[in-house]
């Protein structure tokens, strides 16, 4: 279930970052600490009896190259405000490409917020899957189930 | 002909990258207007001319229904075409949107290649049944 669930995961941020940010990313190489992540892009998805929420942690100078691809200036243009924007933007896009490749039905997408990355997500039922470009680890998708009472 | 062109979404962002792939796809754009929500998007048909609305659905104070809603209401935007880019996969919220009459819609994310033969057969036959697009329908 979990190979299954990284599987869809690589698809989702694969051609999300491919396809509006032109970033081809691959999964293989060697993770750093988490603790090297910046920031945090998150979305909830929710149903009647489920909630997962997909992370999208990521070091603060891959941050700012998605923004400024996305947008279409220079990595040192882009403004603070403007990389949290297109951040939440990609957690969007994530989460409603994850959404529509999910086979249960009547889920609902959330708000996406932003912020610093905190860590601490070591549970077995998170699903996980590192992000690298040009060798180096810049990020992490996760998605945390919830169970809604 | 230009069409004057109405960008509702609540990122900045994406109402640049948006406006910006208008352009570069050689679709005929006017004014490219913006607006952050439905209520601004209201505000800016009050005195602006416009063609075409794509809107997002999820957004703040008045979402994407309730602009649909609001247009309906109104006889002279009654019949303005509205198409959504959205990240919404929801069959049924999509066919609610259809229901309230928008013409079309397409997923984020897209690529910039599909918008402009898309929104001209969206403009260019109002007979033709509500269109959706993903990549695989769409024929270049």
């Amino acid at each position: 279930m979990k190979i299954e669930s990284q599987s869809m995961m690589k698809n989702v941020i694969s051609e999300v970052l491919e396809t509006m940010f032109f970033i081809m990313i691959n999964f293989d190489g060697l993770n750093s600490s988490h603790r090297a992540y910046d920031f945090e892009s998150r979305i909830d998805l929710c149903n009647e009896s489920e909630k997962l929420q997909i992370g999208l942690c990521v070091r603060e100078h891959f941050a700012k190259m998605v923004a400024a691809n996305f947008v279409g200036k220079r990595d040192e243009e882009v403004e603070n405000e403007e990389m949290e924007d297109v951040m939440k933007e990609l957690a969007n896009m994530v989460g409603g490409n994850y959404m529509s490749k999910i086979a249960s039905k009547n889920w609902q997408l959330g708000i996406p917020s932003f912020g610093r990355f905190e860590g601490g997500d070591d549970s077995q039922s998170t699903t996980s899957v590192s992000l690298f470009y040009m060798g180096e680890n810049v990020g992490m998708l996760i998605v945390r189930p919830y169970v809604v009472t | 002909m230009s069409y004057n062109v109405l960008v509702v979404d609540d990122s900045a962002s994406m109402r640049k990258v948006i406006k910006k792939t208008l352009r570069i796809s050689g679709f005929s754009v006017g004014d490219c207007l913006e607006a952050g929500n439905g209520r601004e998007a209201l505000d800016v048909l009050e005195t602006q001319w416009v063609d075409l609305i794509l809107s997002d659905i999820h957004m703040p104070v008045l979402d994407g229904f309730g602009l649909l809603r609001a247009l309906r209401e109104k006889s002279e935007w009654r019949d303005l075409p509205v198409v959504l880019i959205t990240t919404e996969s929801n069959e049924d919220r999509l066919q609610e949107a259809m229901s309230l009459g928008a013409r079309g819609y397409i997923r984020k994310p897209f690529r910039p290649e599909v918008i402009r033969s898309y929104l001209q057969r969206i403009l260019g036959d109002t007979d033709e049944d509500r269109i959706t697009i993903n990549d695989e329908e769409c024929d270049f």
